[in-house]
Order: C-alpha cells, then structure tokens, then sequence
C-alpha cells in the first residue's frame, strides 16, 4: 500500500478549517490504492498522527491523549515515530498533500520540509507558494506577466507610525476612497478592512498592523463582481474549472461572513461567452506562467469588462474540490490524479544532477588561502 | 482505648484536616505563608473562613457527644458512626464552600502540609497515650472535631519548624542567583517598581527592548526575590537585558531585591497610597521605592513618571542620572481620546510629536507606554521600531483587558487592578463609551484607616461612569454610600456567582461589563 501522509491544522489563524480541509482529504483518498495517513500540526506547532484524527469531531475538545507524536527527517523518506526523544521509522512515504492554509503553512513552510525528506507533495513549489501568500509579491509577479491588479500602496510598521501624516497623503494622492487594508501574509479575510473616510482608513492600518508587519492599501472597487476560478494539472494537462460567483452581502466577506455563515454562491457563474474565456485563459496562464503545482485557486474582481485579480490561494479551502467534482467519488479519482502527478514530478526533477565533486576540497590546505 | 481505635482515630483525622483545610490552605499561600497576616485574614476576612469552620466542628462535637452520652455503643457502632459523620461533615464542608483560588502544590507549601499532617498524627497519639481511660471515647471525639479548628495553629507551627530549612534554601537560592546574574558582566539591568503599572511597564518596555535586544523579563507578577530566582535559574548568558519587577510590601523587600538583581537602571512608576498598612503611611511608601534609587550600581540611571507629587519629590532627591516622564519631561502624550478599539494620542519625544495609536484602555497605561518608552529610547532603541510596537500592545490579564464577546457584550477585565488611580483611570475611559455600563467591585482592600473614604470614593467614581454598579464584599456599604452620594444606581450582591446570574439576565448586545478587584479568598 502507497502512504500517503496528509497535513492540516497548522500554526496559523485559519487552523479550524484547515481541519475540515485536511479531514475531508483524508476520508475521500482512495482506499483500495493509498493508505492516507493523518499529520495534524497542532496550534503551537508539535505533529500528530493517529486513526483518531480522522473523526471531525475529535477536535471539538482537542486532547493529545492516544495520538503518537511524529516528525521527518532530512533525506529520509520516512515517517518517524518520537516517543520520549527516540525516534522509531513508521513507513515509507509514498507522497504529501499539505491542506494548511494561511500562516505557517501555506507559505512554502513545509514544502521545505518535503523537498528536504525527498518526498513527492501536492501543493505548490516553495517560489510559488511564497509568492501567492504576499499580497504584494503577488502583484508584483502578476503585473510582470502581464495579469490586471489593482493599485495599491505598501506599508510597514516600522517606519509607517514615523511619518504617519506624510505616508496617509501619498496614499490619499495615490488611491481614492474607498479603500481596501489588508495585512500582506495573511489568508481569508482576518484583518481586513474598507475605508471610506481618512478616519476610517487610520482605524483600519491600525487594525491591520496588529496581525501583520507589512501591509497592502489597495483601491476599493465599487460595483463589482467576485469570481473564482480553481486550476490543476494532471498528466501533461491544466484543468481549469467551471467559474463560480460569490455573492457578497457587505463590501468585503469578513471572516465570520466566509466560514461561519454559508456565503451565497452561484455556480457555474452567469458570465456571458468573452469574458468568461478570457477568466480561464488567465487562470491557466497564470498557474503554467508562475509554476503552481497541487490546487489553486484565483479570486477575481470583475467591474464590467475589467478583470483584476485579487489573490491566489495556493491551498484553497477543502482544495476547492467542489469547483471540479459533483461528488465525493469524483474528488477521490482527483486526489489519485494529483498524487501521481506528484510523484512524477519529483521523478523528473530527481533527473538533475544535484551534487557535484569539484574536488576542491582535496586540494592541499596550503593552496586555499583563507 | 484499643490500638485498633487509636489507628482510626488518627486516620479519621488526617481524612478531616485534609478536606477542611482546602480553603484555609490556599489563604495561607496567598499570604505568603506570613502568620502575621495569616489569621486577620481567617478571621476577618470577606467570607469567614474561620467561623465557619467553627460551626461545622461545633455542631459535628456535639452530636458525637450526643451518641457518646446518650446511646450506649459499643465500640464498632461507635466507630462505624463516627466514619459516616466524618464523611458527612467534611462532604457538606467541602460542597459548601468554595475556593475562588485554589492552592499551588509548590515544594514549599507540599513540605508545610505535610508537616502540619504529622505534627496532627503526633497531638492525636500524645492525647490518645495520655488519656489512657474508660472514657477515652470523649476525648477521641473532642479531638476530631476541634482538629478543624485548631488546623490553623497546626499550619503555623508547621511554618515554624520549617522556618530553619526555608531559610537555608531561601539563601542558597538567592546566593546561585546572585552569582548566574553577576556571571553575566554586560547585561543591562533594569529594575522596576511602583505601586500601580509595574506589570505593564514591564511587558511593554520588554515589547520594545526584543526589537534590538534578547530581552528576560521575571514573568507575570514574579515579583519577589524567590520569584526572580526562579527566572534567572535556567542561565541568562545568552541575554542582553534582565528586567526585573519589584514588589514592595514591606520596608525591605526591595533592599533584598536590588541585592540579587544589582539594577543598573532604575524605573518608578507612581506611588500611591498602597500597602500603608505594612510600610506605614505614603513617607513610608516613599522610603521603600526610594530604596530601589539607592541600590542602583554601575551606571545609575533613574525614570520617574511624573504622576504624583511623590515622585517628583523623589526625582529631585535622586543623585544619580534621572530622566522625567510625563508632564515636564522629555516623553509625554497629548490629545488622547479613548474609543471602543483603544487610544488615539500623539507621543511627544523631545521635539517631535508622532501621532498613533494603542489598543489599551486608560490613559493611566498611556504614562505606561511613556515610562516604558523612555527607557527604550535610553537604551537606544530605534524610534521607529518603538513606534512600530507602540500599535501591538496588549495589557496584562485581568488588567483593563478589552474582551469582545461573541454576544456583542464588551468586558473589561479589570480584576488585578486593586488602587484607585486605576480604577479612577478605568472607569473614566469606560464612561466616554456607548451602550449601557455596568460595573462589578468589592472595593480596595488593605487601606489601613483610609479605607472607608477610598471605597466611598470608588463608589461616587464608578456612579457617576456607570449605568449600575454591583457591590460586593466588605466594602459594599462604604462604595454603595459613595454611588448614593452622586446619584448613581446600585445594587448589593453576596458573590461572583449571583453576580454572573444577576448580569446574564440583563446583558444585550452593545453593553459593556467592568469587572474591578475580583480579589482572591485572602480578603
């Protein structure tokens, strides 16, 4: 049987629906060809594993009672047991799906961590994970291949509190109202915030500057639409899925709105012929441009013909199955795509030469100067 | 008496001490083990621990005695219903009574118990040796019910024939400690003490001193020697900056302490009228920080925060190095306002002014955030950094701590805050709030003579900011006066628990909950 290890919870302030991500995965991952194994990565960061963290509802009143703690080991494709500081090998690892979203997760945190155990992984490599979590280094990289953002103003603490007056000018000569604050690495919608007034837009850094040390003032669009779009490849080819519309009730969804509330979706969104291929063309260039792997899905800000993007998800909640599949079955037959996918990839990139003897080291230490 | 019978009377009795001295026990360590202020607060105290359990002893003895006298028994029946009412009377005691605190098992207090245990065990064999009578069943009887009562006096005797081997410990602790810090030659030394905002000066300064420095701070309220040993235990040579805080609650507590720290700079963050019972008046409150100006070494540097008279006396006492803080010296605050998310304000540094923001409650933490910038900015830590900080802050648990409730109730945790100036602080921020104010006090304790007219104050001050304001404790007439003398509303409650029930019937979204002093059993 292939192991195949599955990763969720995390450090990070999206750590609850990482779970019903991450367990979700676990229960939909065929079961006649891979035997998916938990990894829970608890809020203070220590790793899991057990049958137990399988069941929803084990983590209403998280113990770590009957769970055995695990971790990985550089070069070593194996999963290790730790049972008062010694290690015992469990199982070859046959390939990682990482389900974390937001803080230290998402970010190329563990993708580092696979890369340096040698074990194949479905979610993006570390640049494109990286770049996906910064709102700005998002910007940056789309408007270099060409994609629509928004304007928008970069902040940090550090100096912003210096010259507060002087940096609330250049954004008001920069942006006009509203506006929208937003903390550059954080995910959903934490600390978000729209701005009308120059009180509402001191309040609102304010607020953001409490979850991030960097953050992004970008304009506020006004009747405007929110499209998603999720995109994976498999096999040589990108599937780019069908477009879903978000209804939203306020100007942003706060993060109660998003996950505690059922936020109204239409699905597949009611966008006529143009624009809609001109939003899956995007997203494919996107994912192929900037080199994702695994599952991602692209937010887009529609206003009449104008398409912006307005963030990419490099690990979307429940990996945005429901974008591509009707049912659980079809979710499970994607899984098995994605995880061979995996593993071919890491076959490809084991081609390369990765050492290489100059011998530089057996010159004579007299002929190495300092 | 049979062996037998002795054997049940000293388990029985063990089995008593160890069920009724739960709530006794856990005064004694909020006392700091001190007998001295041990029993006023048995007996005295807001719950009267002692008296009950007096009369729980008392009526247990004399129903013993009423089957000891009246029945005639033989000795497994008597035993046998002895057992049941030690169950009994211990099961009611404990279900009763409730210990809002409970007792740490520290090594210190695990050696006091069970040195008071088998000094018991020791009372109960002489008294069973010595009675050697037909009659020895009234006096196996008087013993376990007075055993309650005279726990206390047990406790005491135990603390005293622990006193030698505390006091060796105490000073081999102190004098590792002593020699980890002195090991350290470049560490920066920072000494904080005060009668209000040691805490929080503390955890800012420490905020702001880790964006240059790697910073250890004595956690929590750690603020008596033993406290800053357990600190310094672990080695501190990978730190660059010791910040201990000081408690003064009596004349020498803070000689000792810059003993073991040898602070190089030296913080006071207000005087007030607190803890006068044990130091004697606010000169003698004066005299026990100005012990810290004293016991500066190396450098000396001293920040004083211009808040009361008191410390601008001292500032100009002080032969050292001195800075200012506050009104008159070289950081302020102006133009503050208080919102529902915090303080708008505008930091003074020197020349310039730099306008931000706190998410804290009270512009008494505002002098907070200035004491500990001040120091920061000695220690030449970055301005902006410290600007950058200033915005993250949080106060200390139970300290005017702003919690936003799912049901859209706003709490303000006040509970640790036990000296008017914070209490006059907090409740005038929360008093500019919107929605309806409710306030739950028992008071300030421990005033000495002072303590009618400061609670009588804390009444008419919370009146005139709060909607309605829930007294309890001993001090709920003097604070009910003080709310009837400016015209507020005001009720009188027993305890927390019909505190909660009273509040949860009449909370609605918007509301807003102080909570000041809620104390431990001690008072």
């Amino acid at each position: 049987m292939k192991n195949v290890l599955v990763f969720f919870g995390g450090v990070s302030c999206e750590h609850d629906v990482s779970v019903i991500t991450g367990v979700m995965t676990l229960n939909a991952i065929c079961k006649s060809e891979y035997n998916a194994v938990p990894v829970y990565v608890s809020r203070s960061g220590e790793w899991f594993t057990g049958d137990k963290l399988k069941d929803l509802s084990f983590y209403k009143e998280f113990k770590s009672d009957g769970l055995k703690k695990c971790v990985l080991l550089p070069m070593q494709d194996t999963l290790f047991l730790l049972k008062s500081n010694k290690l015992k090998p469990l199982f070859k690892v046959y390939s990682a799906i990482n389900c974390m979203h937001g803080g230290y997760g998402e970010g190329g945190e563990f993708t580092a961590i696979f890369k340096n155990s040698k074990i194949p992984f479905v979610c993006p490599d570390l640049f494109s994970s990286a770049l996906a979590m910064d709102k700005e280094f998002t910007k940056i990289a789309l408007s270099s291949i060409g994609v629509n953002c928004l304007p928008y103003v970069k902040l940090h603490r550090d100096n912003y509190y210096l010259k507060r007056d002087y940096v609330l000018k250049v954004i008001r000569k920069k942006l006009d109202f509203p506006v929208v604050i937003k903390p550059a690495k954080l995910g959903s919608s934490i600390g978000i915030s729209v701005a009308k007034d120059d009180r509402e837009l001191e309040k609102g850094i304010d607020f953001a500057f409490k979850f991030d040390e960097k953050i992004v003032v970008e304009k506020g669009l006004e009747n405007f639409r929110e499209i998603n779009c999720a995109v994976y490849k498999s096999g040589g080819y990108t599937n780019v899925s069908e477009l879903e519309e978000v209804e939203k009730s306020e100007e942003i969804l706060s993060f109660s709105d998003k996950y505690k509330i059922p936020v109204k979706k239409t699905f597949p969104a009611q966008i006529d012929g143009e624009i809609y291929s001109r939003i899956k063309a995007i997203s494919g260039a996107i994912y192929r441009k900037l080199a994702f792997s695994g599952v991602i899905r692209i937010d887009f800000l529609l206003r009449e013909n104008q398409i912006f993007v307005n963030e990419i998800n490099s690990i979307p909640g429940s990996m945005a199955y429901y974008l591509f599949c009707k049912d659980f079955n079809e979710y499970s037959t994607m899984l098995s795509k994605l995880i061979e996918e995996s593993v071919d990839n890491f076959k490809s990139s084991a081609l390369s030469i990765k050492t290489f003897d100059g011998g530089i080291l057996n010159l004579s230490s007299s002929k190495i100067r300092k | 008496m049979t062996l037998k019978n002795a054997i049940t009377v000293l388990v029985l009795s063990t089995f008593c001490l160890i069920f009724f001295s739960c709530k006794i026990n856990a005064i004694f360590q909020q006392c700091g083990y001190k007998i001295k202020e041990f029993f006023p607060a048995i007996i005295n105290g807001k719950t009267r621990p002692m008296l009950k359990v007096s009369t729980y002893s008392l009526t247990f003895c004399v129903f013993l005695l009423i089957i000891v006298l009246f029945l005639s028994v033989n000795n497994t029946v008597f035993s046998s219903a002895v057992f049941i009412l030690v169950c009994l009377h211990c099961g009611i005691y404990c279900i009763t009574t409730s210990v809002i605190k409970n007792v740490k098992l520290t090594h210190r207090f695990l050696r006091i118990f069970i040195t008071a245990i088998l000094l018991n065990l020791c009372f109960c064999t002489a008294t069973t040796l010595l009675f050697k009578t037909p009659k020895t069943h009234y006096f196996a009887s008087l013993y376990l019910s007075i055993i309650p009562v005279f726990y206390p006096v047990l406790l005491s005797l135990a603390k005293i024939i622990n006193l030698p081997y505390d006091f060796l410990r105490y000073k081999i602790s102190v004098f590792r400690c002593e020699k980890i810090i002195a090991k350290n030659k470049n560490l920066i030394k920072i000494g904080i003490t005060g009668s209000s905002g040691k805490t929080s000066v503390k955890n800012f300064l420490k905020k702001m001193l880790e964006t240059k420095y790697s910073v250890l701070a004595t956690p929590m309220s750690f603020n008596t020697p033993l406290g800053i040993c357990k600190t310094v235990k672990g080695g501190i040579e990978n730190f660059e900056v010791f910040i201990a805080e000081m408690g003064a609650r009596y004349k020498n507590d803070i000689k000792t302490l810059c003993k073991i720290v040898k602070p190089n700079v030296g913080v006071i963050t207000s005087i007030l009228c607190q803890h006068t019972k044990t130091l004697g008046g606010i000169d003698g409150v004066k005299k026990a920080k100005n012990r810290l100006i004293e016991g500066l070494t190396g450098q000396k540097v001293a920040f004083f925060n211009n808040s009361s008279k008191e410390n601008f006396d001292l500032y100009n006492k002080a032969e050292c190095k001195k800075f200012l803080v506050g009104d008159g010296g070289f950081v302020k605050f102006k133009n503050a306002v208080q919102t529902k998310d915090g303080i708008d304000f505008e930091l003074v540094v020197g020349e310039k002014t730099y306008r931000t923001f706190t998410p804290l409650l009270g512009f008494h933490n505002l002098e907070n955030v200035c004491t500990a910038t001040a120091v920061a900015l000695y220690l030449q830590v970055d301005i902006g950094k410290i600007l950058s900080v200033i915005p993250t802050l949080s106060p200390p648990k139970h300290r005017a701590e702003i919690i936003k409730t799912t049901s859209g109730v706003t709490v303000i945790d006040d509970g640790y805050n036990a000296n008017i100036k914070g209490i006059i602080s907090t409740a005038t921020a929360v008093g500019k709030l919107d929605g309806e104010k409710f306030a739950v006090t028992s008071g300030i304790v421990e005033l000495g003579e002072e303590s009618e007219n400061l609670n009588l104050k804390v009444g008419q001050v919370l009146g005139e900011n709060f909607s309605l304001v829930i007294a309890m404790g001993i001090n709920a007439n003097s604070i009910c006066d003080g709310v009837k003398s400016v015209g507020g509303k005001f009720i009188q409650l027993a305890d927390m628990k019909s505190v909660k029930t009273y509040l949860s019937n009449k909370l609605k979204k918007g509301d807003v909950v102080a909570f000041f002093n809620d104390l431990p059993d001690a008072y």
